[in-house]
């Protein structure tokens, strides 16, 4: 999956979630503020997001991870340590 | 004519050292914010009963400059908490003097009318249907009466229900609003000092008026995060079938608060969460069965401790996250309860907690009976009366313990690791949901 479409799922998962549409929210905007995006509905986002992509989130992005670009980043640091993993 | 509807909202603790930690404990900010923004529905309410060829103007407090120009009106309404009424009677009294009537109401002036009526023109006693149209009615004839009795029951009945004008809160920054469905709670607590104490009964809104609301509320504050402004909303399953089928197509998320009992009906949490229910505030006051003894007439809370943890657990598993009250201080606490709390939490797997300290408000049969007792610590402690600030002496422990031990217990359930424990464990129910649906 490419990072774009990894983008795509997100804006899909948090319209679907917050019931605003976040196709054209900005990579850093904060979600709360861009679409709604209460504490509750963020742990929902945040527990689908480690179910799809089957990793856990730090302790410390549990709390920053508050924009699309810094879930993006997560996830893309989740993949690369993956990727280097030893078979 | 233009009447002027002034809303004292937010809540400051008194306590020094409090204050001081809920700087740096991160849920209790969170949630500190979220009720000090809530707009006064009780005001939305009265806007609604006042006829249409008036003009009326809603303001938060916080929004007046404090010592600044009054703005005009040929009336003032001003509704408060116990905790900012003397706030309240100071606007009001800088009203009075600028020659402008005021009227007082809600849930203080109701319990402490007499004391009200010193810095009013009129004051309304209970809710203000079945009272502010008259008063309107007689201001404008000059023959407005210094006391107007609300209704005590059938006020969801048509000619006296008014839908609150929502559209007052156009353009206005609210996280959430507020929707009524019921007011009182059949469960009755020693402590309680909400609506009940302005009802002879547990009323329902009928399924078709609260659609209404919500419509509002939705257009005009931008889809928000709903409240349900009751004390137990689910009281009635058969109203709660019908009004959850009512609400799922508007696609609300929402809180509310009731008892423990929706944990028995499956299908009812169900339907909640299908409903965009994601988070119930259930008083659960104490984490032991002892300390449940006396709390409500007929130890309804007691006798239901024994499911409680089992209750949360299935709760939490329908994807609606509890938010666990504990009332810190009650008769049957001593020291050591500070600790069980705090275990109890832990164990019980809450994803949020409300820890408060017993509080005498004025009027509740807490206060007539803590009043009797002697154990006041002051005879006028309204600016106090926080849910954070400890006003009498309690049973079991002093009034020093009491005070740490809430300082105490705060630090250990409300630091960041602690708030990170309980969110990992709500996103593991929220992914074996995910397996299981």
């Amino acid at each position: 999956m490419t990072q774009g479409e990894r983008e795509a799922w997100l804006r899909r998962t948090i319209t679907r979630i917050s019931g605003r549409p976040a196709h054209e929210v900005a990579l850093e905007a904060d979600l709360e503020e861009a679409v709604g995006l209460d504490s509750l509905g963020r742990l929902e986002l945040l527990a689908e997001t480690e179910e799809r992509y089957d990793f856990l989130f730090d302790d410390e992005a549990l709390s920053t991870a508050t924009t699309i670009g810094r879930m993006l980043r997560a996830i893309d640091r989740h993949m690369a340590d993956a990727d280097t993993e030893p078979a | 004519m233009r009447v002027g509807l002034i809303a004292m909202s937010g809540v400051r603790v008194r306590s020094e050292e409090l204050a001081a930690m809920g700087v740096t404990l991160p849920q209790f900010v969170s949630r500190g914010r979220v009720i000090a923004s809530l707009p006064s529905l009780g005001l939305l309410t009265v806007a609604a009963l006042t006829p249409q060829d008036v003009e009326v103007a809603y303001r938060e407090i916080d929004e007046l400059p404090p010592d600044g120009a009054l703005e005009e009106f040929d009336l003032v309404g001003i509704s408060s908490f116990t905790a900012r009424i003397d706030a309240a009677y100071e606007m009001a009294d800088r009203y009075r003097a600028a020659g402008v009537p005021v009227v007082l109401g809600g849930l203080h002036v109701s319990m402490m009318p007499d004391e009200a009526a010193r810095h009013a023109d009129s004051i309304v006693i209970g809710g203000a249907e079945g009272a502010w149209p008259q008063l309107i009615e007689d201001f404008r004839r000059g023959e407005m009466r210094p006391r107007y009795q609300g209704l005590q029951k059938d006020v969801f009945k048509p000619g006296n229900y008014a839908k609150p004008r929502f559209d007052l809160l156009k353009g206005r920054a609210y996280n959430r609003v507020t929707v009524q469905t019921s007011r009182g709670c059949p469960i009755n607590c020693e402590f309680c000092a909400a609506s009940l104490r302005i009802t002879s009964s547990f009323q329902q809104k009928p399924v078709d008026l609260v659609v209404e609301e919500l419509r509002a509320a939705k257009e005009a504050v931008d889809l928000p995060f709903v409240e349900l402004a009751d004390d137990n909303s689910f009281v009635n399953g058969k109203w709660g079938r019908a009004f959850l089928g009512a609400i799922a197509p508007l696609e609300l998320r929402w809180f509310t608060e009731t008892d423990i009992s929706v944990a028995d009906d499956p299908e009812l949490l169900r339907l909640m969460h299908a409903a965009g229910c994601r988070q119930i505030l259930i008083g659960l006051e104490s984490p032991t069965r002892e300390g449940l003894e006396g709390l409500d007439p007929h130890n309804w809370k007691k006798r239901r401790f024994d499911g409680y943890r089992a209750a949360i657990e299935r709760i939490q598993a329908a994807g609606i996250s509890v938010n666990g009250c504990f009332v810190l201080g009650l008769d049957t606490h001593g020291p050591e309860i500070f600790e069980e709390v705090r275990d109890f939490i832990r164990d019980s797997g809450l994803l949020e907690a409300q820890l408060t300290v017993l509080t005498p408000f004025p009027g509740t049969p807490l206060y007539h009976r803590l009043r009797r007792e002697g154990r006041l610590l002051q005879d006028r402690f309204w600016d106090r009366c926080t849910l954070f600030d400890v006003n009498f002496r309690p049973r079991h422990m002093s009034v020093g313990d009491l005070e740490a031990g809430l300082r105490w217990l705060f630090g250990e359930v409300y630091n960041a690791a602690e708030f990170t424990r309980r969110k990992r464990h709500y996103m593991d129910i929220i992914k074996q949901r995910k397996v299981l649906h």
